[in-house]
């Protein structure tokens, strides 16, 4: 009886092992396969093999042609999902402090479910959200200046539907980051005859700080690896860099959708390519969102 | 006092009425009593916290507010400066006279009260910024920029606060990396600098270590000279090292008020003999 | 206070009132605006109806040559503008439907309509010679009619007449021979059925690895380099974006689903995708539920002489249920907002009898499906959206809810 019980717990014991193991394991296999089938198309003994340099760089993206260059789409992506992102953040660190701090309870918490439910919201719908109204918003601003734009599939209107879908994930983090900030700092603060506000932007909202840069973060991997949404709205111009905000745009999740199904050969296995090059840029980013962050955390640290 | 002189010096400069006000803080009560306490309840929603305190706390000396948890003795210090207002469920009636005004009326000013009145917590409590930073935030709220009013302003205040010798090689250093007794000071020194008539203490060694300890209590013999301070503390031997007259408060009401040397040599009150004598708290 | 003090206390202030009320008005511009949209066109029959329109060649069955006119009452319900045939019995207008196409639909059909007695499909097929359905809701392509001099003629939209054109035209009648309609498409039936699927099978491969790995992580791995090398990978996992999923799926999972049988992009695929893709998301909320079981439980049940497994199966999972159910609910909104990783792996043409070895097309998916044409539907887009919006929405308040209710109960446990 008492070898059938514990031998009943190494059994789960080892059950457990093995599905942290194979979880973990899956990081590793998605990377090994999804980047040796990305650099396929660059290999010899593919037929219509691409070189890496005019694939990395190249200004033209013409599938007609056989033109495949991802420098632009690279420039657009960034520019789109850092503006995007950017524009998020002060929105998210002002409506945390509001749900942190200044709110009474109901209405924080009616606020929390606001963030909450707009996190919920799946990406397709911002997608048709986005199609009818941003892409009619940006449309209307153009031609206020005179411009006409591709029915508003735009930077802008890609860089507006990021600001959005990442908003969410930042304010989440920076509502957890405010909260985490000791009571007794604003309580030394307001002492020291700082108003309230004064105690929320220079005690509260620093204290959050690292928080605040773990939700920008996320928030911009979220807005590099969109991709039904933006696809909607993006345009996929042909050649790039888009230098205007009301000219249409390609990102590399939009590129990769282009046509999914009406493709093969090259086509199709460029798109994993340009998948390896989306994972490069989400891991170089958050690398040097990194390396700022330890930056600023010395600077405060006085080192 | 070249800071006192410099602070006195911008003030003079500045047209702006608040300055002026915060510099006639400077000015001696005088009648001697910087706080008279008249008919003070308090209230957290139903639960009566302070049940009719009357008193007057003496200018330029160290009032200590002893008594078990729970009597309110940190809820009436926190009447001083008004800090109840953040607990929403609080309810405040009598009247608190301060420099002739009735701190608990409508109209007073709770940012500029607070300024002249510093506060130090239970927990050190500096802020996740530079030991500079720290010292000169109350000032930087005000709206002071200049870079060398400030260092001084800074300075003045961390050798006050005996804690300049420690600290004025690396004042960029983030407040966190000082020891809980440095960091303690460095809050009494963030009120300081502020050049409050009146310093609170809500228990300020209870987190600290015997030497750090004495060393607040050297402290604030020092600042005494400068400043009326009110400490509540658990300690005894504390009230009795430190303080010039001692309240007793039991369960919301103010027992006994006396100079301290009569409250720890003739007490009064049975409870106040109970509790000094350790039956009770 | 100083006036400059004042005012950017004022500026403060007014700026986080303006983002809060900012990020109130998005909430509510996207939800007012899919329901706008998708409200009108969303009925019962959209989620029974098939996805693709069926086309109906009708003519008289074998007892009669033609139908000949009689004479109907219009209804009194029947809105005055709505053209209606006194001679054949049924009303007609002119409409928009879910699929965006200009049609003509009936919206009133006699009881005693000859159309609705003595019409039989045509069509080469199974139904061939059953009785042609003549409802409210199908749509008329053309009518096969005999003039007053008893000429053959045509009329109806195919012809490039509008309802009220048609009906005037069939007054002049005398018989009618034969009819084109439809069946209107735009039913999400399918996709509904995908969906199902796709949650069923995605939560039964993810959840129990989901769950054993929450539990080694949260209650049995030891705090050193080899567990912390697990902690990152999967928390890698969690920043994947979904497409790359979707890319993940074809390199590898694609190859072991072929080889148990299953060709081309399907529904298994997808779920076993969907599965990897939630592991990350579901053993964070699974060891966050764990780790709400007071450790006192563990304790009290191995004083007891219990087992390790006998503790945790039969005082920590139950204790941390609520928690689990609500990664559970969680995973399940995941799957149905999903699109990016399923267009890979299910494809995006709607299959309506959706089968686990087929392809198909989840809701998400076929919004993104109609989105993506020269001409978007932005209607159907919207009603498709508007129903993932309420499932995913109840879900979420669900969740709220549960955790609610145990973060109540934890309460009372305290005091």
């Amino acid at each position: 009886m008492k070898g059938r019980r514990y031998l009943s717990d190494r059994i789960f014991r080892g059950i457990f092992l093995f599905a942290a193991l194979f979880a973990a394991a899956m990081i590793v296999l998605l990377l090994v396969f999804v980047t040796v089938r990305g650099i396929q198309p660059f290999l010899p003994s593919y037929p219509e093999r691409q070189s890496i340099l005019p694939f990395l760089t190249g200004m033209r993206w013409r599938a007609d042609q056989g033109v495949y260059g991802v420098g632009f789409i690279i420039i657009n992506t960034l520019v789109g999902s850092i503006l995007g992102g950017l524009l998020a953040l002060p929105l998210a660190v002002l409506s945390a402090i509001v749900i942190g701090r200044i709110a009474p309870p109901k209405i924080s918490q009616a606020l929390t479910t606001v963030v909450e439910t707009l996190a919920a919201i799946p990406s397709v719908v911002y997608g048709v959200f986005a199609a009818g109204k941003i892409t009619a918003l940006v449309d209307d601003i153009a031609s206020t200046f005179g411009i006409s734009t591709y029915g508003g599939s735009s930077q802008l209107a890609v860089i507006l539907l990021l600001a959005i879908m990442t908003y969410p994930t930042m304010t989440s983090l920076t509502i957890s980051g405010i909260k985490a900030v000791p009571l007794t700092l604003d309580s030394a603060s307001l002492a020291l005859g700082a108003t309230k506000m004064e105690t929320y932007f220079k005690v509260v909202i620093p204290g959050a700080r690292s928080s605040i840069f773990a939700g920008f973060s996320l928030g911009l991997g979220r807005a590099f690896g969109e991709a039904t949404a933006v696809s909607m709205v993006a345009g996929n111009a042909l050649i790039g860099p888009t230098t205007s905000l009301f000219e249409r745009t390609r990102t590399l999740t939009s590129t990769i959708l282009a046509g999914l199904h009406e493709t093969v050969g090259l086509d199709y296995d460029i798109r994993f390519s340009v998948g390896v090059v989306l994972m490069i840029i989400i891991l170089v980013t958050n690398a040097m969102i990194f390396g700022v962050k330890r930056h600023f955390d010395k600077k405060a640290e006085g080192k | 006092m070249k800071f006192m002189n410099r602070l006195k010096q911008n003030k003079d400069i500045s047209t702006d009425s608040d300055i002026i006000s915060a510099q006639s803080a400077l000015v001696d009560n005088p009648d001697g009593v910087a706080f008279d306490i008249r008919d003070l309840n308090l209230y957290y929603d139903d639960f009566q916290a302070l049940k009719d305190i009357n008193m007057e706390i003496k200018d330029r000396s160290v009032t200590a507010f002893i008594g078990p948890s729970g009597c309110g003795k940190s809820t009436l210090l926190r009447c001083l400066n008004r800090m109840n207002d953040l607990i929403e469920s609080s309810r405040v009636e009598g009247e608190i006279i301060h420099k002739g005004q009735n701190i608990n009326s409508p109209d007073t000013d709770v940012v500029k009260l607070r300024t002249e009145i510093g506060m130090v917590f239970q927990q050190p409590n500096p802020f996740p910024k530079s030991i500079f930073d720290n010292a000169a935030y109350g000032l930087v709220c005000q709206g002071h920029k200049n870079k060398s009013f400030l260092r001084e302003a800074v300075e003045e205040a961390l050798i006050k606060a005996a804690l300049w010798d420690e600290v004025k090689d690396h004042l960029k250093r983030n407040a966190d990396s000082l020891s809980g007794g440095q960091q303690q000071r460095l809050c009494i020194a963030r009120a300081i600098a502020l050049n409050p008539e009146i310093i609170l203490m809500d228990e300020p060694t209870s987190a600290l270590d015997p030497i750090a300890t004495s060393r607040i209590e050297d402290l604030i013999t020092q600042l005494k000279q400068e400043y009326t301070i009110v400490i509540v503390t658990h300690s005894m031997s504390q009230a009795a090292r430190v303080s010039d007259e001692t309240a007793f408060f039991l369960l919301g009401d103010l027992i006994e008020f006396d100079t301290t040397d009569n409250i720890f040599q003739n007490p009064r009150d049975s409870r106040t003999e109970d509790y000094i004598s350790g039956k009770f708290g | 206070m100083t006036n400059s003090r004042k005012f950017k206390n004022f500026l403060r202030s007014g700026s986080t009132l303006l983002a809060t009320l900012l990020v109130v008005f998005v909430l509510v511009s996207v939800i007012a605006y899919i329901f706008s949209n998708g409200w009108g066109t969303l009925d019962a029959s959209m989620f029974s109806g098939d996805y693709y329109a069926t086309n109906i060649l009708a003519r008289t069955d074998e007892s009669i040559e033609a139908l000949e006119a009689g004479s109907f009452d219009r209804p009194a319900a029947l809105d005055a503008d709505i053209p209606f045939s006194s001679n054949y019995g049924f009303a007609i207008r002119d409409e928009v439907n879910r699929e965006n196409n200009k049609v003509q639909s009936l919206v009133y059909v006699d009881p005693n309509s000859p159309l609705a007695h003595n019409m039989v499909i045509a069509t080469a097929g199974n139904k061939q010679g059953k009785k042609a359905p003549f409802e409210v809701g199908t749509t008329l392509l053309v009518v096969d009619a005999l003039d007053l001099e008893g000429n053959r003629t045509s009329h109806g939209q195919r012809k490039g007449e509008s309802a009220e054109e048609l009906v005037a035209a069939l007054d002049e009648t005398i018989a009618i021979t034969g009819y084109q309609s439809q069946i209107p498409g735009g039913g999400i039936r399918g996709p509904i059925i995908s969906t199902l699927i796709l949650i069923g099978m995605s939560m039964l491969f993810s959840m129990p690895i989901a769950l054993s790995a929450a539990i080694y992580l949260q209650r049995l791995a030891k705090d050193n380099r080899f567990t912390r090398a697990i902690r990152t990978s999967i928390n890698l996992l969690a920043g994947v974006p979904s497409i790359i999923f979707g890319m993940m799926g074809i390199t590898v999972i694609f190859p072991i689903v072929q080889a148990l049988g299953v060709d081309g992009l399907s529904l298994l695929l997808g779920s076993l995708t969907m599965s990897i893709m939630l592991l990350p998301i579901l053993i964070r909320q699974s060891e966050e539920a764990l780790a709400s079981v007071p450790p006192s439980y563990t304790m009290a049940s191995l004083a007891l002489g219990a087992t390790e497994t006998q503790t945790l199966f039969k005082v920590v999972l139950p204790a941390a249920l609520p928690g689990i159910l609500s990664a559970f609910l969680l995973g399940i909104s995941r799957v149905i907002g999903e699109s990016a990783a399923l267009i890979f792996t299910i494809g995006t043409a709607v299959n309506e009898a959706p089968s686990l070895t087929g392809s198909g097309s989840t809701l998400a998916v076929l919004i993104w499906n109609l989105m993506g044409g020269e001409t978007p539907n932005f209607r159907l887009a919207s009603a498709v959206s508007l129903v993932i919006l309420a499932i995913v929405l109840i879900l979420n308040i669900t969740v709220k809810i549960i955790v609610g209710f145990t973060r109540k109960e934890e309460t009372k446990k305290v005091f």
